[in-house]
């Protein structure tokens, strides 16, 4: 009785351990919320990071109202540029809670961008679960320009607002790890948020929903987070625009309302369950197919849901047939197909990329009331 | 002091260390593509099982094969404290030297085996209770992130890593099973068997999550594989915590095990005090974990190490007309 209770009373100082020395200190770390990547015209590598500073009355948690910090340090390579913002920063840099992480376009398009993103994935303590963002213009610039507008802290700011717009599809579900992944594995190629900044005349203007969606009111955020990014080998070969990216993200398995007008009437369509991909072998012709289910509350006539399940058939044709054009799955129709062979070299010697470009797409769409 | 274990703890115990050893083994120390890892896992079940039952029937007493036997967990036992002080590096905030991050293992490791067998073995129970749930938690939460496409193609890379993966695994298991030739009871084969199909069986089924969770790729370093591990891209910080817990409190189960064995086999062939064994067997893990050739060594035994002892044990029966002469 006296050995476990010695050991458990062993066990809760251990709790205390963490913050024993000077330097595992809450107020002697560095916690980079958002990390920014961009390629300078002389070919160095900038990196900018955005910390919170500790609150003045000495509580820790995140700082309120814009105290945030920019550090920035360029490098030839990734860890000479690591090395540079370290040295920029005055504390230990932490890099476990990075929230977002954003890459300037030029960056994302330039060849070698997957062994960079691999280089940064491998960085040991950086948070991978971070989002991931490919902005228009300088990443610095973006991050420069980030600041909370309703909550009061950047981090769950970020966390609510990419959430809220993931969930009606006007950006993908992209985290960097999965990026990574994509690029380095052997299935589907990987997606990004599209960020861009809003200029003085568009920031008055309606920017909380992107311009094929209903129009909001204005806002005071001075970037917006609409559509898709799309790769292909490891490097940026176009976009999506939001109501494409929220296709693209319903093929992908996510729960997405549709509004789609049809007949002067506007339906809210609300897929039943995640709909199915297949590819299907013919006689050396392949082709994509997509199952999908959705459900509507309105009123609709046998006429009109066969003309929804046309428009909704021929849109998702059309995303899959953009994507095919620019020979990138971001679907992870390759996911599907790949469980049609024992081994890895078999499956790479087939050469999916150059079948999946010229496959045919087969979209069937039901609606139904709910 | 003499070390002694009882049947159904030593059980316990050898299906936690092979469970603990084949995951970390297929999943961490083989830096090949993981699809078919599952199907090695059960591949050095196979291989393994046999002589497992032999062994365990034939109640390991050859001078040889017992000196084989503690040398294969002594080396491994340190390649897993090596691993566990990487491991704590690899979390600790600042660049604390892995030697003294294993210190703290070294202690917790005396103090098991000083408590004696049945300890180790009744934590192990309680530690597979709580892993249970842990997992389960883990699950749960990470239930919407499982990609069962990831596992295929099936065979991953071919048959021929499979087979490799598989004779890795048996090697592992030989390490991490020396606690059930310390059991004084005649149990037979029969729970032997047990804890070999239930480690494995464990451990093939954290594989396929694990594998669903990560697609096939290479990655290039240990760490970087264990950081691939506990935060998959998907796992919120705050499932860092059960994923942490799992894998060192494991790991430390999985050496509480071999060098309570170690310690236990050291005793037999040499009649010397259970815990000065003890001592001097955690001791010697301590220091050979600092040995720069571990790693070398420990692939080498985890290749080489099941086809020595399968033939030390064919060797020794032949010898002595029987392994309990």
């Amino acid at each position: 009785m006296r050995t476990t209770g010695l050991a458990l009373i062993l066990a809760l100082l251990m709790m205390a351990l963490t913050g024993c020395r000077v330097s595992g200190e809450l107020e002697n770390q560095a916690y980079v919320l958002v990390l920014g990547l961009d390629r300078e015209p002389g070919g160095a590598l900038n990196l900018t990071a955005k910390v919170p500073q500790i609150g003045k009355s000495g509580d820790s948690s995140e700082a309120s109202g814009g105290e945030y910090l920019l550090f920035t340090g360029s490098g030839d390579d990734w860890p000479q540029a690591l090395e540079a913002l370290e040295q920029a920063t005055p504390r230990q840099m932490n890099l476990s809670h990075i929230e977002m992480l954003v890459v300037s376009e030029t960056l994302a398009r330039q060849e070698g961008f997957a062994t960079l993103a691999n280089r940064v994935a491998e960085t040991p303590h950086l948070y991978t679960t971070a989002r991931f963002v490919v902005c228009e213009g300088r990443a610095r610039d973006f991050i420069d320009a980030q600041e909370t507008v309703i909550g009061t802290r950047l981090s769950s700011e970020i966390d609510a607002m990419l959430d809220h717009y993931a969930e009606h599809g006007y950006i993908p579900e992209a985290s960097f790890a999965d990026a990574c992944y994509a690029m380095s594995s052997f299935y589907a190629d990987p997606v990004a948020i599209h960020g861009s900044l809003a200029s003085e005349d568009q920031a008055a203007a309606a920017l909380t929903r992107p311009p094929e969606m209903p129009s909001g009111e204005a806002s005071p955020m001075a970037q917006r987070y609409s559509g898709a990014v799309l790769f292909r080998s490891g490097r940026m070969v176009g976009t999506l625009s939001p109501a494409q990216t929220a296709l693209l993200s319903l093929i992908r398995g996510g729960r997405i309302a549709l509004p789609v007008e049809c007949s002067g009437k506007r339906y809210a369509l609300t897929p039943e369950g995640a709909p199915q991909r297949h590819v299907l072998f013919e006689d050396d012709r392949l082709t994509l197919r997509v199952d999908a289910r959705f459900s509507t509350p309105d009123d609709l006539c046998d006429a009109d849901a066969r003309a929804l399940e046309a428009i909704l058939e021929a849109d998702m044709a059309g995303v899959i047939a953009a994507c095919q054009s620019l020979e990138t799955d971001p679907f992870g129709f390759a996911e599907a197909a790949s469980g049609r062979f024992s081994t890895l070299d078999e499956w790479r010697a087939w050469r999916w990329d150059q079948r999946y470009a010229s496959a045919a797409v087969d979209v069937r769409i039901t609606i139904c009331r709910s | 002091m003499r070390l002694r274990i009882g049947a159904r703890p030593a059980r316990a115990a050898a299906l936690c260390a092979i469970a603990a050893r084949v995951f970390m083994g297929l999943t961490v120390d083989m830096p090949t593509t993981r699809n078919g890892a599952w199907l090695s896992a059960l591949f050095g079940a196979l291989l393994a099982g046999p002589w497992l039952a032999f062994l365990r029937y034939a109640r390991a007493r050859g001078m040889l094969l017992r000196s084989a036997l503690l040398a294969v967990t002594v080396i491994d036992a340190a390649a897993v404290l090596a691993a566990l002080a990487r491991s704590a590096g690899y979390l600790a905030l600042d660049r604390t030297s892995p030697a003294l991050l294993a210190i703290p293992a070294g202690i917790a490791l005396l103090w098991g085996v000083w408590r004696n067998g049945d300890a180790v073995g009744y934590a192990a129970m309680i530690w597979a209770r709580i892993a249970l749930a842990l997992l389960l938690i883990v699950g749960f939460l990470q239930a919407r992130s499982f990609k069962p496409a990831w596992l295929t193609p099936v065979l991953g890379s071919g048959w021929p890593d499979v087979l490799d993966g598989g004779v890795h695994a048996a090697g592992w298991i030989v390490s991490a099973s020396g606690i059930l030739f310390v059991v004084e009871e005649d149990g037979g084969a029969g729970p032997a068997l047990g804890a070999l199909a239930g480690g494995v069986g464990v451990a093939a089924l954290l594989i396929v999550l694990a594998g669903m969770l990560t697609p096939t790729r290479a990655l290039s370093g240990w760490i970087i594989r264990l950081d691939d591990l506990l935060c998959n891209g998907r796992a919120p910080l705050y499932l860092q915590l059960p994923l942490i817990a799992l894998w060192f409190a494991a790991l430390l189960h999985l050496l509480a095990c071999q060098c309570f064995a170690a310690a236990a086999l050291v005793q037999r062939l040499t009649g010397a005090g259970g815990r000065l064994c003890g001592t001097l067997i955690v001791l010697a893990a301590l220091l050979l974990s600092r040995v720069g050739v571990l790693e070398m060594a420990s692939a080498m035994l985890a290749r080489y190490g099941f086809a020595a002892t399968a033939a030390l044990t064919a060797l020794s029966a032949r010898r002595k007309g029987g392994l309990s002469a």
